[in-house]
């Protein structure tokens, strides 16, 4: 059993956490939940050592953890999944693994050969075929997230921390992943599983502690708890769960074309066309690994691509992002810690770029008023912060997505180009931000929106495209279902290989 | 996260302080080198050390943005611009006031070219800095040998040499050529486009060109702005020494580097300023001019100069355990 007492964190003046009590008891699945910046992640931090309390204990099995210690932590059985990851870009995918565990030799030299076979089984365990000595700056995001899981499950860990693990992955990736987790479990692991997502939470978890503003609320049972109860111990009042689509109905009349793009093909696109129109969402679905990302990537111009595209005032491909954000058309990338935010700089500053990104580069930048703008921005957005001159990276997960937002609300953009735009946002957010891009798309900006949230998907969009292997091979419209989508996705797959299609062996 | 967020946190932090503590040791130094020799603390004496930190200052002031700018970037070639460019000032203006405009517009034209070509190298041909950059000095200096065979002629125009070495109000001109050069690039740093979004490009390339920004004219024309600090910097050189030898521009080369991290800016990019590089530059010449002072040999200095560095980049790096 592993039993925390009156954990207490503080950043300076910031309490991050104020005094966080509960136990994970082995055999059984323990959810983590809160708001965005209740403090879930600082806890788990201090679990893994990575960070040192201001206040409190951890003891493990009747013993009192070294606190501030990564090392004692991995002694004493635990092992944490990072919500931002620990891994080290250029290190090999088997390094990384094994990172702080490596199996040393008799002269204390690191036994390569056993790294590569322990690193194979793991990778095996969670289907993901990567060579071993690949660089992890190389992999996709999801698959950098699947490998941080790896490197907490290669610990064989009595005590199995995953914040936000899921967040990054597709909806096959989180059922294998459950199936290992829950085969833990049953070999008497705890497990703390940080989510925002309920259906996992109820899938899996045996109870649940809720943070708010870095003090439990409470912990519940979760077979007599229902989401609502759940919710409001999150933000402290009822809100409604209903879609956000069915409340602003669906009467926004189609103007003009905003963006128009024909047979997009490059070695991942085989012709792709597409048409968002000004005040649509249009999503794209399909299963994981179709060419989503490099549809996206494709229409901004940050991948080659042949084909031919249209946006207002503008004909042809876009040489580069910059180019397509002169054109209005702006992109939130699904990496938030490689491309999207800047870590080191101001609130301020990461919000004010969407404004100044594409201004002549010797004119002054910042004018009075604009400050205004992004306050507001700010706390439309409720993005839970102590100064707009703080470093971004101080934030939580969810308010450092939320900032991206505010970021591309700034430029005032005529189209939107989202990947997993509501990755790692809390439930009120993520609808506070499903009300912003139909807001967006009142006020005549076309949204394309590729998500590997069915839910999200039929929520938000007003049509979903499905992709397979490179191409569109479904369109859904009217009332859109999550279930149809899913089903769709897999229809769409056997449909398509079933014609006889060339099958490309999984890249990944 | 973990590890290499506390090693970026323990980097971040670093230039909040630093400049008070790059301040409080080029005072200290000042005083030590007073309690040594009272002449040390004249005000000419003084004046004059500005005067020479002003030089190094401006061939730094090129290596601050392209360190900024991130990228690992780093700028190896300004000795050899900043000989390349006294050599060409004289040689064309051939000590005469008339061709010293012409000169001068040649010369800054030429270290914009070299920065360009090295900022494409470095974004285009993704060459490393560190390679491009020195393998430009190089070829530079190659150039030089072959455009001067070898003897560099001709001396500074009168006005250029007033402008190195004579005094306005017992204030070396150089000093307030500096001055207006620091106000300029710390108001373009704090108030321009061009500046914040070095900032931002400097932390995190791949963030600043999935938010629209031209990364590539950013990037290249910084190369380029440090080819033109380094024209500058060479044609006063050429004022203060009056004539010209070959290769006098290397001395510049690590000391600029020095300056920029002694001033607190991150050699990963994205934080620091100008301003920290103006007290960095004042402290390296301060100190060197205190070891001669004290007259220790070209060997002891270089060691107290290395073991000073050290032991303020560690100070910088410094913070509370619990972060
Ligand atoms: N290094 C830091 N410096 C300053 N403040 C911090 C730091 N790390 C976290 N905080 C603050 O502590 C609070 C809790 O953050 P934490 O990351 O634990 O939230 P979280 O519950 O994990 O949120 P999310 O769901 O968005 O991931 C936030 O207000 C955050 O701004
Ligand atoms: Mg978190």
């Amino acid at each position: 059993m592993l039993t925390i007492e009156g954990l207490r964190k503080e950043y300076g003046a910031v309490v991050a956490l104020q005094g966080a009590s509960l136990s994970l008891v082995p055999g059984t699945i323990h959810a983590l939940l809160g708001a965005n910046g209740s403090g879930k992640s600082t806890l788990v931090k201090m679990l893994g050592g990575v960070v040192r309390p201001t206040e409190g204990m951890i003891w493990v099995d009747e013993q009192r953890l070294e606190t501030g210690s990564p090392a004692h932590a991995i002694h004493q059985g635990i092992a944490v999944s990072y919500q931002e990851t620990s891994l080290v870009p250029s290190m090999s995918v088997a390094d990384n693994l094994l990172l702080g565990i490596e199996p040393t030799g008799k002269a204390g030299y690191v036994a390569r050969r056993a790294i590569r076979e322990r690193a194979a089984e793991i990778l095996d365990q969670l289907e993901l075929n990567i060579p071993p000595d690949v660089p992890v700056a190389e992999l996709p995001t999801n698959a950098q997230h699947l490998l941080e899981i790896g490197k907490a499950l290669v610990k064989r860990p009595k005590y199995l921390v995953l914040d936000e693990a899921t967040a990054a992955l597709r909806r096959e990736e989180v059922k294998r992943l459950f199936s290992i987790v829950c085969g833990l479990r049953d070999e008497g692991a705890a497990i703390l599983f940080v989510s925002h997502r309920f259906d996992e939470v109820y899938a899996i978890c045996d109870r649940a502690t809720v943070l708010r503003n870095g003090a439990v609320v409470g912990t519940r049972s979760l077979s007599k708890t229902s989401r609502e109860e759940l919710i409001q111990d999150m933000i402290g009042q009822r809100i409604s769960l209903e879609p956000v689509r069915q409340e602003t109905g669906n009467s926004i009349k189609k103007q003009s074309l905003r963006l128009k793009a024909r047979s997009l093909t490059n070695s991942e696109l085989g012709g792709v066309d597409l048409e968002v129109s000004a005040g649509e969402i249009v999503g794209i679905g399909g299963l994981q690994g179709q060419g989503q990302t490099a549809l996206l990537r494709a229409l901004i111009g940050a991948i080659l691509v042949r084909g031919d595209l249209e946006t207002e005032g503008h004909r042809g491909l876009f040489r580069n992002p910059s180019h397509a954000a002169e054109s209005g058309v702006r992109f939130i990338s699904g990496d938030r810690g490689r491309e999207g935010v800047f870590g080191q700089r101001s609130i301020y500053e990461n919000i004010m770029i969407g404004r100044i990104a594409t201004s002549p580069l010797w004119q002054r930048a910042w004018q009075r008023g604009k400050n205004r703008a992004v306050r507001d921005l700010v706390e439309q957005l409720k993005i839970v912060h102590h100064s707009l001159t703080q470093e971004v990276r101080g934030l939580s997960g969810g308010n450092q997505q939320k900032v991206l937002f505010a970021r591309t609300l700034a430029s005032r953009p005529n189209v939107v180009i989202l990947d997993d735009p509501t990755k790692g946002v809390d439930v009120s957010t993520r609808m506070e931000i499903h009300r912003l891009l139909r807001s967006m798309a009142g006020a005549g900006v076309g949204l394309l929106i590729a998500s590997s949230d069915d839910e999200e998907l039929a929520g938000v969009c007003d049509r979903v495209l499905i992709m397979y292997e490179g191409r569109i091979v479904r369109e859904l419209t009217g009332d859109l279902q999550p279930s149809h989508i899913t089903k769709a996705s897999i229809e769409g797959a056997q449909s398509e290989k079933g014609k006889g299609a060339e099958t490309r062996a999984d890249s990944l | 996260m973990a590890f290499t967020e506390r090693v970026k946190q323990r980097l971040g932090q670093s230039s909040r302080n630093s400049l008070g503590i790059a301040v409080g040791v080029a005072v200290l130094l000042t005083a030590v080198g007073g309690a040594f020799n009272r002449g040390f603390v004249s005000p000419s004496n003084l004046l004059n050390l500005l005067a020479i930190s002003s030089l190094l200052g401006l061939a730094a002031a090129g290596q601050t943005l392209v360190v900024l700018s991130g990228g690992e970037g780093i700028d190896l070639s300004i000795g050899a611009v900043i000989s390349l460019s006294a050599v060409l000032t004289s040689q064309i203006s051939n000590g005469q006031n008339g061709l010293l405009l012409p000169a001068v517009v040649v010369t800054l034209v030429v270290g914009v070219l070299l920065g360009l070509v090295n900022g494409l190298g470095i974004y285009l041909a993704q060459v490393p800095p560190l390679i491009m950059t020195l393998g430009m000095s190089s070829v530079i200096e190659g150039i030089v040998l072959v455009y001067t065979q070898g003897q560099p002629k001709g001396q500074a125009p009168p006005f250029l040499a007033a402008l190195g070495t004579g005094q306005v109000l017992g204030i070396p001109w150089l000093i307030i050529v500096w001055a207006m050069f620091t106000l300029i690039i710390w108001y373009v740093l704090k108030y321009l486009v061009y500046g914040r979004l070095l900032f931002l490009v400097g932390d995190n390339r791949s963030a600043g060109r999935m938010s629209g920004v031209p990364v590539a004219k950013l990037v290249v024309g910084t190369y380029a702005l440090s080819g033109f600090f380094s024209a500058c910097t060479g044609i006063l050189f050429l004022g203060y020494t009056n004539t010209t030898y070959l290769n006098i521009g290397d001395v510049y080369i690590l000391p600029s580097v020095a300056a920029v991290v002694v001033g607190g800016t991150a050699l990963s990019g994205g934080r620091g300023g100008y301003i920290g590089t103006v007290v960095g530059a004042i402290l390296l010449t301060v100190l060197d001019s205190l070891l001669t002072t004290l007259h220790m040999g070209e060997a002891t200095r270089g060691i107290i100069n290395g073991v000073v560095l050290l032991v303020l980049l560690s100070i910088y790096t410094r913070q509370p355990k619990d972060a």
